[in-house]
């Protein structure tokens, strides 16, 4: 099919006279918003860092970066389910399920790590599968099923557990969350990474020379500041001390396919498709349920993810483990831009949603403020992010 | 129409009928319409304009008769098929993608990849970007920039990519459900232009329309749809709106001359 419009279109003119910008303003939006949040993270770390004289510190930073990450993996699921314009929150529930699972494997079956990270992953997806396969043959909308979810994995996590709580997952499944890319390999990492986004921002800043405006050019220029400023910090916090903790390694890497494959895949393009309007993906030949069913499935991926890691943090499986998850991956995710009507998110802004609601708890903890005072403040702390996002929507483009 | 001919249409429909239990939505409708035709279809309501072309579209499969996509017989019903088989729909609403942008819109669900060196497909954003813009310069719409979401376009803007959009892979035939509805009567005007432009492309057009004024200026032939057969075919020069309201509603008309 492809070949008959090329037909039509390739043989009039010069295909790329056009000199088309790669980026949408859409996209251009989103970066901004992205660029505030990031400097906003900062401003708090500079903040609790004059309280506490520690907030900035490879360890501090270090430990930050671990428990923003088992939230940040379930927000980042989250949001492309959002997008869709479907939810789940069952997230924390099916986290101690299978963080549950993960010891009962490791210790009453004796499996070893390996084996018991597959079944736990592949438990994680069979019960995405089920419910986004429930979720698209009943036609039922996901907020209800995933609430039965929430339900039913809580008691099934007790359950399996016995209500008791299991520690000790032995040393190779300790490592997960608990050991680092040695440090040199992390510094030869960063500066590759920093390396490889200068030349390509060169690359693509000699194209923007040319009739762009000066917005644009405003935002190319930030985003390279603040990715230098982040390869430096990188290589102070994780490769002075001790090197890139795993489950931030994974994070970074899920952040890179996720917003990549958002961009520049039919799966990524069908996601927000669907959530800008289902009725007409359906009519232009997307298979929305399958798309359906696979968000649901990589979200009981990466919350499998969480699981082991949160596991292999703790050293133990608790029943009880992540109440507040589901509350506080959707806070993240909805920090981060993205819209619970579906059609707008990305899963970057999501990601630095949830590290921006970890530094305040962590700086929190750290000055020694109560639990509960930061519950209130991670409160009115979506409030003012969603009317900013409100304001900021109101105003010509 | 004499059977020499089947084989140059665009569709031809023989005896369709679709019964929905004891309503009969369509009883044994027969047209053809040819590459390079704007067929007006016009009707009272429930006459069986919508069943009539959901049929073609492969939405709902009829309950006996035939269709035929560029002499095919269509066998089973299927709107992927019937897409495949170069029939497209343009709807009154719901027809884009908001969120996404202009060129994401007009290539939604067959757009064009190349593969990675990773081995993955990848979006050619360069190459659709190119050829939505040579798309559109063929039919001579002028739209903003086509990053834009389509959220920052009119009504009447918007229809007209959705227009482009179910052109841009040389269909047989384009089924247009109430294009103008949704738009203020000067802002249909620049979409019934187009409309009117397309059958240099070769492309079979069935325009649906109320506004019967709208269907006279821009259709070729028109068929008149009553309770679900087809009571009049007429070239759309030969007739006015009375006479066309007179045919819809089942009064005879006079004759006049
Ligand atoms: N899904 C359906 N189930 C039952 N009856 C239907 C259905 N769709 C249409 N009909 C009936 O078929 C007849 C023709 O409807 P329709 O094709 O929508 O007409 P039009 O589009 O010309 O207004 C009407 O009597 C309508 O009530
Ligand atoms: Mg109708």
């Amino acid at each position: 099919m492809n070949a008959k419009i090329a037909e039509t279109a390739m043989s009039t003119e010069n295909v790329t006279a056009t000199a088309p910008s790669r980026q949408s303003f859409e996209a251009e939006r989103s970066n901004w918003r992205i660029i505030i949040l990031i400097l906003a993270t900062l401003a708090i770390w500079i903040g609790f860092h004059a309280w506490t004289g520690v907030f900035i510190s490879p360890r501090n930073l270090s430990n930050l970066a671990v428990q923003a990450a088992i939230t940040a993996i379930i927000a980042a699921g989250l949001c492309w389910l959002l997008v869709a314009r479907e939810i789940d929150l069952s997230v924390g529930s099916l986290l101690a399920m299978c963080g549950v699972l993960c010891m009962l494997l490791l210790q009453k079956a004796g499996l070893d790590a390996y084996l018991t990270i597959l079944i736990v992953l592949l438990v994680g997806v069979g019960v995405g599968l089920l419910q986004g396969g429930l979720r698209v043959t009943l036609g039922i909308p996901s907020f209800i099923i995933t609430l039965a979810g929430f339900s039913w994995l809580r008691g099934l996590a007790y359950v399996l557990s016995g209500a008791e709580t299991l520690s000790g997952a032995g040393d190779t499944f300790y490592e997960i969350a608990n050991g680092e890319i040695p440090t040199t390999i992390s510094l030869f990492i960063i500066l590759a990474l920093a390396a490889i986004y200068l030349h390509g921002w060169v690359r693509v800043y000699t194209a923007l020379l040319g009739p762009q405006k000066y917005e644009r050019r405003a935002v190319n220029l930030v985003i390279l500041a603040l990715s230098l400023c982040a390869a430096a910090l990188s290589a102070w916090v994780f490769a002075t001390r001790n090197g890139i903790p795993y489950p931030l390694a994974f994070l970074a890497l899920l952040v890179f396919v996720m917003e990549y494959s958002g961009r520049h895949t039919r799966f990524g393009r069908y996601v927000y498709a669907i959530g800008g309007n289902p009725t007409s993906a359906k009519r232009a030949g997307i298979n929305v349920n399958r798309m359906v069913l696979a968000l649901f499935g990589l979200m009981g991926a990466l919350t499998a993810v969480a699981a082991i890691i949160q596991t292999s943090r703790l050293d133990a499986g608790p029943p009880n483990v992540g109440l507040f998850v589901n509350l506080s991956a959707l806070s993240a995710a909805i920090i981060g831009g993205t819209s619970l009507f579906g059609g707008e998110g990305r899963v970057l802004g999501t990601v630095i949603g949830a590290l921006l609601m970890a530094s305040i708890n962590n700086g929190l903890s750290l000055a020694g403020v109560d639990t509960f005072y930061q519950m209130i403040i991670t409160g009115g702390l979506l409030i003012v992010a969603v009317s900013a996002d409100h304001a900021a929507q109101r105003r010509p483009r | 129409m004499s059977t020499s001919v089947t084989s140059a249409s665009a569709v031809s429909v023989r005896d369709l009928r679709k019964n929905y239990g004891a309503v009969e939505a369509t009883r044994g409708v027969s047209f053809e319409i040819f590459p390079g035709e704007i067929v007006g279809l016009v009707g009272d309501n429930g006459a069986g304009k919508s069943t009539l072309t959901k049929m073609i579209a492969g939405d709902v499969p009829p309950t006996s008769g035939e269709i035929r996509i560029g002499g095919t017989s269509v066998q089973s019903s299927s709107t992927t098929w019937a897409r495949d088989h170069g029939v497209e729909m343009v709807y009154q609403d719901l027809a884009l993608c908001d969120n996404l942008d202009i060129c994401a819109n007009i290539f939604l669900g067959r757009e064009i990849t190349r593969r990675s060196v990773l081995g993955y497909a990848r979006l050619s954003h360069d190459v659709m970007m190119a050829k939505a813009q040579q798309l559109l310069t063929m039919l001579e719409v002028k739209l903003p920039n086509l990053r834009e979401p389509v959220t920052a376009l009119s009504g009447g803007q918007r229809q007209m990519v959705a227009i482009a959009r179910s052109v841009a892979y040389e269909p047989k035939l384009v089924i247009m459900d109430e294009p103008t509805a949704a738009l203020s009567v000067s802002a249909g005007q620049p979409v019934l232009e187009l409309i009117r432009r397309l059958p240099q492309r070769n492309v079979a057009i069935l325009l649906i329309s109320h506004r019967l004024s709208d269907v006279l200026t821009t259709a070729d032939r028109i068929l008149v749809l009553r309770r679900g057969k087809i009571v009049a075919a007429v070239r759309a020069s030969e007739i006015d709106e009375g006479e066309l309201l007179h045919l819809m509603a089942g009064i005879n008309v006079p004759n006049e001359d």
